[in-house]
């Protein structure tokens, strides 16, 4: 097909949705942020699909064999009896079904001016907290692994946390901005938000989640950097930060022999560093080249969570120190490219929304490869954009459109050729 | 723009993800190149399991494929207390013996021990599925492979005691009943238990494969299959014959076999007593003997066989000399010898064989032969070592070499004593004097197949040497027929065939006393059936009977009647009853029929002898007789000018006697003597003896035809017409015939038996059946109806002689006897007998009206 009549076509199918929508056809490609932006999630998210499959697919074949043994062997066993039809392309279509959904809140969060999100600040605030409360309730909030997290009714469930990591982003970027000096008060700036941040990571520690609050409070604090808070409060918040931290460890036993296992993953092989050993074992295995996609053998219950909290690990297995460095590469890019955007935007709303859903894919991401590959303590923190999971997946993909919507904006700023107007602007 | 001078902090933001990945990178770096070969090796480890394949036992068939042995899977649990935390045991172990209904405690130790150990063996279903439930309940806590499952071998016999001895039984090793105790379970075990493969297969975290296990390699585990020669109807009827025969003489054992003198397989082997191979905990050790191979006793009377033969083959005796017995009582140096209870003066030698002469026996051995002689020929008759038969624990018998012979071995030898021999021995002999000399090698294992059926080996008939001339083979059958027609051995003569024997009663050696004691004896018989043309050796004897009778010839002569007929009905050999007496020249009918009222029980008319038999034509032998009775001139003379036999003519009209006698041997220089009698003669020889037929022409009912006679001949029946005045030639003895009955519904029921319950050959009976049908009614309606004295007579030869007979048919409402008197089994017998299309014979003989 001739390019011109390729361009034809494609702007034939561009016009009706924006002329922003896609990169705009004058500007070089390399040179378009957003475009950038959304390639690079988009191959995260896709590879994602993918892995998630690799790494699902024979735990819910064999979630399938167990309902059917015990379905043939007596199907009155309550403990078996599920309304939920499981095979092995269970967790795939799942994932896939959250991908669609996250591409139309990307799209959604991307086509409104962003600047409008400031209004939505603190409504999603007022939700975000409303919800977490409610999920604290036992009958409201479904338990699973031991934890209150998700909201929700049968198959169809929703992290909170995740809706209120997005919420605080905006919520902070906006009071940071209302007034861009507050911050450097102790009182009147930074404490505030401090207290807000307090809630919201008690309420979300009480679930348990104490690898989504300290995300949080990782985030926010990355934001006050930016937005100049002082470093004498930062570095304050530092300390009693792994004050906290080391409190909340020694006060659960199980995070205390989560941090032992870190500490010496040999230690307890059969027990409790399973899970870390088997990681190890799973990312070493996996050699430079890797064994193959849907060829590494760790996932057959030996690594627990292969598909959530431990599917890099069954990257690095399956495509070797190469696929796994791209992988890591490609959230490098993307943060490179978000505060790229945060460096070239006018206003201190942008900047610091820009900061703040970089963030919010970033540290999660390398926490979790942190984590994988023992080098920080076990979280239960799973790799934005990659990971199993619903909720976290279409939050982080809003976070994404809104990333790119200050990107398009800041780009319109620097070209001057055309200009281009948001669609419901 | 504002909020510039936070640049800084946002270009350190900057490099944080650089930062970031660099530590990633290292630890990446780390662990998939420095340490990529540690961590392989550890999850090569883990990611591999041994699954030990259990091997499925191979069966046990008989010679007709029915299945006497068989194997199936059961699961059997395993405990492993490794994975069961002590703070648990008690719940768990209680749930799981309630679930099993075994014993708590026992369980418990099991859980708190530390080797693997198992649970319940060869589980049921049910108890499969309550054992998971339990598992399941606790799976939370006690990991499911706490308790796992294994496959074992569960053995199972068809017919519970049916020929016990020779299949024997299977014990317990780790795969199961896997494990040949005794009888071919022990002898085949290497072939019967298949092959315990460990295959390496990839695994998941809680044990359990990947992937099945690859067909091929399941398939190489599997055990083989053996199919025994023996045949489960034949062997049944021995059982029982057997069990009769013991209990009926208060004997305390027994054995039958029954041998096939051709091919020297074992179409049935028996010992008394027997036990349940299904309830082997329930038998003794003297139960599960297989008395056939292990008891080795001395043979008594029945050695007089080889001692027979040896004298034969070392040109010492002539069947028709004269030997003093001196009056059964003749004492030699160092003993005397005697004779049962009959005096015998001087007497043929045939009859010192009859009559069981120890007298005439001994002292034609000891002048006769020498030492080694007898030695050599004993020896080479197969005593005093191990038959190489296909079973365990056979034992070598006695027959001590001439250097240690002591001053009575001599005298005792000739008579039976003074060796030991096993019933393995004794029969596998006796059958190669019936098979012309030649000793087959005796087995009873036929083929060994495959998990798919196919053959993997067989065992081919295996002709070891010749032990005695075809002549001394001929002389031994006649002398051994002698013995059941006139002389010890009569309780063993067959209603339906020839048969011959030597009958034996073995004083027993006295275990305290030495010596022999007169108290015990063992009694037995040797025989062979036919004597015309030998198919089967059968041996029997009945060890210490106390009900009086203790003789050979009345203990274990009537099991060996009993066994032959059955046996030899279940073979589906032609019936061909005994006859008059061998006569060089055949008599005028009159004098046969005088003669065979005379002298015999059960007599056959020379008519009998116009009846060729099919499978004369097939599988005859080069320089064998054929059997020529019933061929009109033209026809012998093709046959025999075919074969290039010399021959004499005698008479004119179809054949009914004829030198050599079918199926013997034509020597080269013999000239076939062949005597004819004209049809009508025949038909009237036939008239002659309708017992019925008085009455029947008397009560003056039924249509007159013309006298019509079918003969079976080369497997097509020919009609032949009398004339009208051939018919009312035959005067008074015409027979009337009453119309032929239709076929009714049911010609032959299938016999619910299940010996004779075999497809092919009842689906080949009914087409012969519907053959017979067309034939006879065509015949019948081309027969136009006379008037006058003359009667009609119509012989049919195939089918079920019930209805095909119109003789019989009429017998029933006039002379019911016959009719009554007719043994059921032959009934049978002949229904099945179609391959051979005969039972002429015995349907002649009915219209006869004997």
């Amino acid at each position: 097909m001739h390019p011109a009549v390729a361009r034809i076509l494609l702007r034939l199918v561009a016009q009706p949705l924006s002329d922003g929508f896609l990169p705009p056809m004058n500007v070089e490609l390399r040179s378009n942020r957003t475009w950038l932006i959304f390639l690079c999630t988009m191959i995260l998210v896709t590879f994602g699909i993918v892995m998630v499959y690799s790494s699902s697919a024979a735990i819910a074949a064999r979630d399938v064999h167990q309902r059917e043994t015990a379905a043939l062997l007596d199907e009155h066993d309550p403990d078996f009896a599920t309304h939920v039809s499981i095979h092995s392309y269970h967790y795939l279509r799942r994932q896939v079904v959250w991908a669609m959904i996250g591409l139309v809140a990307l799209a959604l969060a991307y086509l409104f001016d962003y600047d409008r999100t400031r209004k939505l600040a603190v409504p999603l605030m007022a939700i975000s907290l409303l919800l977490l409360v409610l999920v604290l309730i036992p009958g409201l909030g479904m338990v699973r692994n031991g934890a209150r997290r998700w909201l929700g009714y049968g198959s169809v469930q929703f992290q909170v946390s995740e809706l209120a990591k997005l919420a605080m982003v905006i919520y902070m970027a906006k009071k940071m901005s209302d007034n861009p000096a507050r911050i450097r008060q102790f009182l009147t700036g930074f404490l505030p938000l401090l207290a807000l941040l307090g809630v919201f990571a008690l309420l979300i520690v009480v679930e348990p989640d104490l690898g989504a609050a300290a995300v949080i409070g990782l985030i926010v604090f990355t934001m006050m950097f930016a937005a100049g808070a002082r470093l004498v409060h930062l570095g304050t918040l530092v300390v009693l930060g792994l004050a906290f931290i080391v409190i909340a460890i020694i006060a659960e036993p199980y995070r205390v022999a989560r941090f032992f296992a870190y500490l010496n993953p040999e230690s307890d092989i059969r027990g409790k560093t399973w899970q870390i050993y088997q990681s190890l074992v799973t990312i070493g295995s996996g050699g430079v080249t890797g064994l193959g996609i849907g060829q590494g053998p760790q996932k057959h219950l030996f690594l627990s969570e292969a598909y959530t909290d431990f599917i890099y690990a069954i990257i690095c297995e399956e495509t070797g120190l190469i696929g796994a460095s791209l992988v890591a590469g490609l959230y490098v890019f993307f943060a490179v490219q978000g505060i790229r955007v945060a460096v070239a935007a006018n206003s201190p709303y942008a900047r610091l929304l820009a900061v703040g859903t970089t963030m919010m894919i970033t540290i999660p991401a390398f926490i979790n490869m942190g984590v994988v590959t023992g080098l920080l303590p076990t979280k239960g923190l799973t790799l934005p954009l990659v990971s199993y999971g619903g909720s976290s997946l279409v939050f982080n993909m809003a976070a994404v459109g809104l990333l790119m919507n200050v990107s398009r904006a800041v780009e319109i700023e620097s070209v001057p050729v055309r200009r281009l107007r948001p669609v419901f602007g | 723009m504002r909020g510039s001078q936070y640049r800084w902090r946002l270009a350190l933001l900057y490099f944080a993800p650089f930062v970031c990945f660099f530590c990633v990178f290292a630890r990446l770096g780390y662990l998939q190149v420095v340490r990529h070969e540690y961590y392989s090796n550890k999850a090569a480890e883990q990611h591999h399991m041994k699954i030990v394949i259990t091997p499925s036992r191979g069966k046990i068939f008989d010679r007709n494929g029915h299945e006497l042995a068989g194997a199936t899977l059961v699961q059997t649990s395993y405990i492993d207390p490794t994975l069961i935390r002590e703070e648990h045991v008690p719940d768990f172990s209680r749930e799981v013996a309630k679930a099993l209904n075994v014993d708590v405690e026992a369980v418990r130790n099991k859980m708190m021990g530390r080797k693997h150990l198992p649970l319940l063996r060869k589980m049921t279903p049910e108890q499969v599925a309550a054992l998971n439930k339990v598992r399941r309940k606790f799976r939370r806590i006690v990991p499911t492979n706490a308790i796992y499952y294994r496959q074992e071998n569960k053995r199972y016999y068809t017919r519970d005691s049916l020929a016990a001895h020779v299949i024997g039984f299977a014990g317990m090793d780790n795969t199961g009943d896997n494990l040949g105790l005794s009888g071919i379970e022990r002898y085949y075990d290497k072939e019967l238990r298949g092959r315990t493969e460990e295959v390496k297969a990839r695994k998941n975290a809680v044990e359990s494969a990947l992937e099945p296990v690859d067909p091929e390699r399941l398939a190489a585990t599997y055990g083989h299959s053996v199919v025994l020669t023996i045949d489960e109807a034949i062997q049944r009827a021995t059982e029982a014959a057997l069990a009769r025969g013991v209990q009926e003489s208060q004997a305390d054992a027994g054995i039958a076999t029954v041998y096939n003198v051709k091919t020297g397989e074992f179409l049935a082997m028996a010992s008394c007593p027997s036990f349940d191979l299904n309830q082997i905990g329930g038998s003794q050790d003297f139960q599960r003997k297989n008395r056939v191979l292990t008891d080795v006793i001395e043979p008594g009377s029945v050695m007089k066989i080889f001692t027979f033969a040896a004298l034969f083959e070392e040109g010492k005796l002539q069947a028709t000399e004269t030997v003093n017995c001196e009056g059964g009582r003749w004492s030699i140096p160092g003993r005397t010898i005697t004779d049962s209870s009959t005096r015998l003066g001087s007497i043929p030698a045939h009859d010192v064989f009859k009559f069981s002469s120890n007298v005439g026996t001994v002292k034609l051995a000891i002048t006769r032969l020498t030492n080694q002689q007898m030695y050599n020929r004993f020896a080479l008759f197969g005593f005093g070592q191990r038959t190489g038969i296909d079973l365990p624990d056979e034992e070598p018998g006695l027959l001590r070499p001439v250097s240690e012979w002591d001053g009575l071995t001599r005298s005792s030898l000739p008579m039976g004593y003074a060796l030991l021999v096993s019933g393995v021995q004794v029969t596998a002999a006796a059958a190669a004097i019936a098979n012309d000399g030649i000793y087959m090698k005796p087995h009873i294992v036929k083929e060994i197949r495959d998990y798919r059926g196919e053959t993997v080996r067989r065992f081919e008939p295996q002709a070891l040497r010749r032990v005695c001339s075809p002549a001394t083979s001929r002389k031994m059958l006649e002398l051994m027929e002698l013995v059941v027609t006139e002389g010890t051995g009569k309780a063993a003569a067959c209603d339906d065939y020839r048969v011959g024997g030597k009958t034996g009663t073995t004083k027993k050696h006295d275990r305290e006393g030495g010596g022999y004691t007169m108290k015990n004896y063992i009694a037995s018989f040797c025989g062979v059936a036919p004597v015309t043309r030998p198919e089967i050796c059968i041996y029997v004897w009945i060890d210490n009977p106390r009900g009086g009778k203790y003789y050979g010839g009345a203990v274990a002569g009537p099991v060996f009647r009993e066994i032959a007929t059955e046996a030899l009905k279940i073979l589906q050999v032609p019936v061909c009853p005994p006859q008059p007496k061998r006569n060089a020249k055949p008599l005028p009918v009159e004098l046969a029929n005088l003669e065979g009222g005379l002298e015999t029980r059960r007599t056959t008319a020379p008519a009998s002898l116009l009846l060729s038999r099919a499978r004369a034509e097939e599988g005859l032998l080069p320089g064998t007789m054929p059997d020529l009775r019933g061929l009109t001139m033209r026809e012998a003379t093709q046959r025999l000018i075919a074969l290039n036999i010399p021959y004499h003519f005698d008479g004119s009209g179809v054949v009914v006697e004829q030198i050599p006698r079918p199926y013997e041997t034509v020597e080269p220089g013999d000239v076939a003597v062949i005597s004819f009698l004209p049809e009508v003669a025949v038909v009237q020889s036939l008239a002659g003896w309708g017992g019925g037929v008085s009455a029947a022409e008397s009560s003056g009912t039924g249509r007159i035809r013309t006298p019509s006679l079918v003969l079976e001949r080369n497997n097509r029946a020919v009609e032949i017409k009398a004339t009208a005045a051939q018919a009312s030639a035959l005067g008074s003895g015409a027979v009337r015939s009453r119309p032929v009955a239709p076929p009714t519904a049911e010609p032959s029921k299938p016999d619910l038996d299940p010996r004779v319950q075999r497809k092919p050959d009842l689906a080949l009976g009914r087409s012969v059946w519907e053959e017979w049908k067309r034939e006879s009614s065509a015949g019948i309606a081309v027969s136009p109806p006379v008037g006058g004295q003359a009667a009609a007579l119509t012989a049919v030869q195939e089918g079920d002689p019930r209805s095909a007979d119109p003789v019989a048919s009429s017998a029933r409402g006039e002379s019911a006897p016959e009719e009554a008197a007719r043994p059921a089994a032959t009934t049978r017998a002949s229904e099945r007998s179609t391959a051979v299309p005969i039972n002429s014979l015995y349907d002649m003989r009915e219209v006869g009206g004997l």
